[in-house]
């Protein structure tokens, strides 16, 4: 699988001073601007950011040492009333013991044209309600007054912070148009970033370096002179600075992994600061294992085998083979743990959630990997990132929130995530599957793990339908499906209960189900099997002698996928899938069939799956055979046009009619 | 001896223990409350101590089973509370289904925040929630505190059934006031429950309650479930001492402390008021100017902040600002009306497109929104001012049709917003249907959308073209295939009453060649398909049709040359109790067909026998709809 890179990485050591390069002045605004009906590319954008910039430096101060501080500055232009909201406006800050932000020189205006003349009025404290959210967050809310059509609202407010090690996500593009999206960071040579970048627009970052004196720097404080300061006194700082134009508006397409990884943003982790054990200059993937085999809630967990291997060898005896073991305690674990719900990569302790039987993903999955390195399984724990929390493609720490193992047996990788209660051995849930993961061992050991289902979930339907001599269509309906498909049935089921399903099942068809029965008892079953029974409402027209039967009711109403002329991101089906269906129709006596549908198919490019439509009428039956499918989980966007193709034949098929006629008596 | 005794001990706590943690075991619960329910509440015991005008406390215990994933997700773990209010003791623990305690939920897993979310922006209200993380059912939770408050307007109801589908074994719910003050009390469908009435007390008690199963068109809640509310005569409300024996009373002192004082507005603003209506006699022009400048001149925040979030922030407030939240829209309102010389009345609601009523033998702090009324002697206008494109006069599903309290100067009444008519809830689509000789179709067409239908079909204009297309397509009963949409136009027309769609469409391979080829076959060119009630085997509630509505479709179809007309729809007559339903269908020439149909709905209360009646008219509609027309070529 050929991930495009999105996101790439390059290592900048910087830091701070940067001036941010102020074409537009806070407080000025044109009349034209002010005149403005509409935009002019994006005409029916309700609002829109005329400037955005973003600059983060450093500094150091007495007593309080390294801050960092974001400056934030934004224009925004309200074209319609429906752009209201964009008046207001919630700053996050950070509030809890250790980490403290603090909003400096926060102002803001709204500009409003009354007739010739430009309004200006202020953000007042009234307009401005500091909120305690909970322990950890306060929130800065702000609701600009006389928000008009046609007002120019502004304002820039800096935050300051002591966290200097996490830079939260900063994004170029909005859910409105952008005219122009300004980034800066500027940081002292000492420190360093890994950069990524995540968005559909190509990016061109730009660095310079610069000198500052260190006591502009510091503030006086000798020791940070020495650790920084040349023999000048002088500090070395490096600088980025990205520059958008006209950034449409950010618009979620269907079929997408995580529509965050698509929009501009750029994400920074300060991978080095001078002073830290640590003298490499980037972070690899060897660092990052060693990074979490090294952790006291990850790694340092994982060093009591003792308790657990009691439990591991009762449940497996030493003579199955491998493959077995780890079939027995994944069955184990799976059985006994309960998943609390939170998604994380640490555990405070494994024997207390063992005992307890509940605990995070990070306590299961763990305990998992100590329970087959006990009874000498090669098993490691992977790191990975879920698929809510955006695509990782270079070494990372934050981004890592989740934990599955992998067992090698006989030289194959066997992926288990024992929260997963529909799972099996090589199937995750869906939250996990996302790209690669990263396996951690000793000593920094590493490598990927594709993280990606190859096997194919199936979904067989076969249908018997009948017309009564009532001119009653009943349909008698078997499913199976497999894997994902059934693990979303078997969710789907559990949530609505069997009646509300059934009356799901009924709204597909636009008919009544008169029972309906499921083997979601049999746990051995290879496939999840549903048998019921459909009486279809307004099956078929009968005009003159003819019976015009709509083939549409009888698959299913189905949306249509794919109907946008282009596409930007890549297509994410999260598994490969093929879908069999069969309808066996018995032709009522006294009828004959006038004209059968028309076979037909579609097959994408290189051998990746497509649509097939068969007819085959023999005796009194004829059976339309269709089959859908696809090969892999993810494809690009240039694959768009035969997904499109291949749904458009779909509909085609699927909307004909199946005619019968009344026979001639001889 | 000895040791018999410690045996005799033993025993004891053997059985105190099993009874004590094994009473949530979920097998004690009797059978027929299982029926149906995704929870059945164990016990509930509320306690409410009002020791004076300004002392209210309550001690709360509810023991829940929650069966499988919808009874966790009914679950509500969140507990609101104000500044000067105390939650005490809050404790939530889990019994697994054999009744055996598993755990507690531990300080770190409440989380203590502001109250503001989604609608509201800001208020200083706290909120205090929880999460119960667990994946196997059923368990039981169980859950326990002491509330104190100095507020007395508002005291928790008698209502140990909160939902559908939850049965319940046995509740109490205990009350007492102060004897220097008169407590009445509103209390609907207590026939399975019993009432003690000792002095300033009341106990009710409810036991044995087997679920009510949710269905579609359901009755409302209120009409269904059992309660009762009690309010005082005399009460606190942060601080204010309130005295409302009727709805006058309260209506007087709302007036009088919370609105009087924050109606006035500088001069330059009552000028330009004046000079706007200048030349404008009649009252009505007077108040729709008013309105339309206030729309155009603020927006919405919901704010709740001032007297528990009941006084509005004064009109020379929202003046500078151009903003707030409903009470101060409506007082600014107010006060510009003021200005053009238009009398108006502040009205308090229930607000949801679910209708409730405030209850009328409880005067008391009800509802959760305020909008304005004009009074006429002919026809009050009624006006909804947290929205910058509501028509003038106009209320919609969200405040319509129930009994709310207006207030002015000379105090309060109750009245009733109007209903809308199935005449004032219409829609009108038309649309001329074109057809190629390859069977393509394009399609000019429009839809006029008023009274409930209007905020529905006014979002569409915000949609994005995918939304777009997917909307059009719900229009009509196929599916369309390469379906383009152009030059879709939006606007409000008829005085603001009515908003209009107006679109092109085009799609391939509409008519689809069948039979021995000559001939092409379409579906029933018919726009709106109604949408099939669900097939309830046994229908166990009433059916409930909340508002009456109409619409009306007409078609006309040209088809091209060298194509013929084969079969076309009959048409149809149906009425029933239910509503009625008329299809006609003719040729105009002969390249031309005509097919108009007009549909009624009337709403009302059915009783759940007419079920599959009910739903057999929605049949005969769908069946007549879907009719087809057969081309020869």
């Amino acid at each position: 699988m050929n991930r495009p890179k999105y996101l790439i990485l390059f290592l900048i050591g910087l830091l701070q001073f940067s001036i941010l390069a102020q074409e537009i002045e806070f407080g000025i605004v044109s009349e034209e601007e002010l005149e403005e009906e509409e935009h002019p590319v994006y005409s029916d954008a309700d609002a829109a950011v005329l400037y955005k910039a973003q600059n983060i430096s450093y500094g150091y101060d007495e007593p309080g040492g390294f801050y960092k501080e974001v400056s934030t500055y934004i224009r925004v232009k309200i074209y319609s009333s429906e752009g209201f909201h964009f008046g207001n406006d919630i700053i996050g800050l950070h509030d809890s013991k250790g980490f403290h932000d603090e909003l400096i020189n926060l102002e803001g205006v709204t500009h409003n044209l009354y007739g010739a003349e430009i309004t200006s009025t202020k953000l007042e404290l009234d307009n401005q309600f500091l909120e305690n959210l909970n322990k950890q967050y306060k929130l800065q809310k702000l609701s600009f007054p006389e928000v008009r059509e046609g007002s120019i609202i502004e304002y820039r407010f800096t935050k300051r912070t002591n966290n200097t090690g996490y830079i939260p996500r900063i994004d170029l593009q909005e859910s409105i148009p952008v005219n122009k999206s300004v980034f800066v960071i500027a940081a002292p040579a000492q420190m360093a970033f890994s950069v990524h970048m995540t968005g559909l627009i190509p990016m061109q970052p730009s660095f310079t370096q610069y000198e500052v004196s260190s006591s502009t720097f510091a503030r006086g404080s000798y020791s940070i002179r020495m650790r920084f300061a040349d023999l000048n006194g002088n500090i070395r700082f490096n600088l980025m600075e990205i520059t958008l134009d006209s950034l449409p508006a950010f618009v979620q397409e269907s079929f997408v992994d995580h529509a965050e990884n698509y929009r501009s943003s750029v994400l920074l982790e300060l991978t080095y600061f001078k002073g830290n054990a640590k003298q490499s200059s980037s972070l690899s993937w060897a660092d990052i294992s060693e990074y979490f085999y090294d952790h006291p809630q990850f790694g340092e967990r994982m060093r009591a085998p003792l308790y657990f291997r009691k439990y591991a060898r009762q449940a497996t005896k030493s003579d199955v083979a491998d493959l077995d073991k780890v079939k027995r305690i994944y069955n184990l674990v799976k059985d006994r743990m309960e998943w609390n719900g939170i998604i994380s990569c640490y555990s405070n302790s494994l024997t207390k959630a063992y005992d307890n039987k509940t605990g995070t993903s990070g306590d299961i999955n763990l305990i998992l990997c100590e329970m087959l390195k006990a009874v000498d399984i090669e098993a490691y724990p992977v790191i990975l990132s879920t698929r809510n929390n955006g695509v990782i493609l270079s070494p990372n720490i934050i981004g890592m929130n989740y934990v599955i193992v992998v067992a090698k047996v006989n030289g194959k990788n066997v992926l288990l995530d024992a929260t997963y209660k529909e799972g099996k051995m090589d199937m995750l849930p869906e939250r996990a599957l996302n790209y690669r993961g990263r396996l951690v061992g000793e000593e920094g050991i590493t490598e990927p793990i594709d993280l990606m289902p190859k096997r194919v979930s199936y979904e067989v339907k076969n249908a018997e339908i009948t017309i009564d001599s009532l001119g009653m269509v009943s349909a008698k309906c078997n499913l199976q499906s497999t894997r994902y498909i059934e693990a979303r049935k078997k969710q789907m089921i559990s949530f609505l209960g069997a009646t509300e399903y059934s009356k799901h099942l009924a709204s597909q068809f636009g008919s009544d189900v008169n029972w309906y029965t499921n083997s979601s008892q049999n746990p051995k079953a290879n496939a999840f099997k549903e048998e019921f029974e459909l009486t279809l409402t307004n099956a078929y027209d009968q005009i003159g002698d003819n019976y015009y039967i709509d083939l549409m009711l009888l698959f299913g109403h189905k949306e249509i996928h794919f109907q946008e002329n282009e596409r930007k991101c890549p297509i994410d089906f999260t598994y490969p899938k093929t879908e069999n269906t069969s309808l066996t129709f018995t032709i009522p006596e006294g009828f004959e069939i006038m004209q059968p549908p028309e076979s037909m198919n579609y097959k994408l490019p290189q051998g990746e799956g497509g649509y097939s439509f068969d007819v085959v009428h023999i005796g009194d039956k004829i059976t339309i055979k269709s089959s859908l499918s696809y090969k892999n989980s993810y494809y690009e966007p240039v694959a768009f046009p035969y997904f499109k193709e291949m749904y458009q034949t779909v509909l085609k098929a699927e909307s004909q009619q199946l005619v019968l006629k009344k026979k001639n008596n001889p | 001896m000895k040791s018999f005794f410690s045996f005799f001990l033993s025993l004891v706590s053997l059985i105190g223990y099993s009874e004590k943690e094994y009473a949530y075991s979920i097998s004690n619960i009797p059978a027929e409350l299982m029926v149906d329910a995704n929870t059945v509440v164990r016990s509930e015991t509320v306690n409410i101590s009002i020791k004076e005008i300004d002392e209210m406390e309550y001690s709360f215990h509810r023991a829940v089973s929650v069966l499988n994933a919808r009874g966790l997700a009914s679950l509500d773990l969140s507990w609101r509370y104000e500044p000067e209010e105390k939650i005490k003791k809050l404790s939530v623990k889990i019994y697994d289904a054999s009744g055996n305690f598993v755990r507690k939920l531990s300080e770190n897993e409440f989380q203590d925040r502001n109250a503001a979310s989604g609608s509201t922006f800001h208020t200083d209200s706290r909120v205090i929630i929880a999460r119960v993380r667990q994946n196997t059912y059923p368990f039981t939770v169980v859950i326990s505190y002491n509330f104190e408050t100095p507020n007395t307007a508002f005291i928790p109801y008698f209502m140990p059934v909160h939902s559908y589908n939850q049965s319940l074994e046995t509740s109490n719910y205990t009350i007492t006031w102060p004897e220097s003050i008169n407590g009445k009390s509103a209390e609907f469908n207590l026939e399975k429950a019993s009432k003690q009435e000792i002095g300033n007390s009341v106990i009710y008690s409810l036991d044995n309650f087997a679920s009510l199963n949710h269905e579609r068109q359901c009755p409302l809640y209120t009409t269904q479930f059992p309660h009762a509310r009690w309010a005082l005569e005399d009460f606190n409300l942060e601080g204010q001492t309130v005295k409302a024996k009727t709805w006058d009373d309260l209506g007087k002192w709302m007036y009088s402390s919370l609105l009087k004082e924050g109606l006035e507005l500088p001069d330059s603003t009552t000028s330009h008021i004046r000079s706007l209506v200048e030349n404008m006699p009649d009252k009505r022009d007077r108040a729709k100017t008013v309105y339309e400048y206030m729309q155009n001149n603020t927006r919405y925040i919901s704010i709740q902040l001032g007297i528990g979030g009941w006084k509005p922030m004064p009109a020379k407030e929202v003046n500078t600002l151009g903003y707030g939240d409903c009470k101060a829209l409506v007082n600014y309102t107010q006060a510009l009306l003021t200005a053009a010389d238009v009398p108006s009345q502040y009205v308090v609601v229930y607000a949801g497109s679910e209708k409730q009523d405030l209850l009328e033998s409880v005067p008391s702090i009800q509802g959760n929104h305020v909008i304005l009324r004009i009074p006429d002697e002919e026809k009050p206008i009624w006006l909804e001012c947290t929205s910058q494109t509501m028509p003038f006069g106009h209320l919609g599903t969200f405040t319509d049709d129930r009994l709310v309290l207006v207030i002015d100067e000379n105090g309060g009444e109750l009245l009733k917003t109007p209903a809308s008519s199935e005449k004032e809830n219409r829609k009108i689509l038309k649309a001329d249907y074109t057809l190629d000789e390859m069977g393509n179709l394009s399609l000019k067409g429009s839809i006029e959308a008023k009274g409930t239908y209007y905020q529905e079909y006014q979002r569409v204009e915000r949609y994005s073209n995918r939304e777009k297309r997917k909307f059009y397509e719900s229009q009509f009963e196929v599916t369309l295939l390469e379906l383009e949409l152009k030059n879709n136009s939006y606007e409000a027309i008829d005085n603001l009453n009515c908003y209009k769609h107006s679109f092109e469409l085009t799609s391939k391979n509409y008519a689809k060649a069948v039979g021995a080829k000559e001939s092409l076959f379409i579906a029933n060119p018919i726009l709106d398909p109604v949408d099939l009630p669900e097939n309830d085997h046994v229908r166990e509630n009433d059916i409930y049709v909340q508002r009456s509505s109409s619409s009306l479709t007409e078609v006309t179809f040209t088809f091209s040359d060298g194509q013929s007309l084969g079969h076309i729809p009959e048409s149809k007559t149906i009425d029933s109790e239910f509503g009625t339903y008329k299809l006609e269908v003719y040729t105009k020439d002969e390249k031309t067909l005509m097919l108009k149909r007009s549909l009624s709905i009337f709403n009302g209360t059915y009783s759940k026998t007419k079920y599959n009646a009910y739903r057999q008219f929605f049949k005969d509609i769908a069946e007549a709809d879907g009719s087809k027309i057969l081309l020869n070529q």
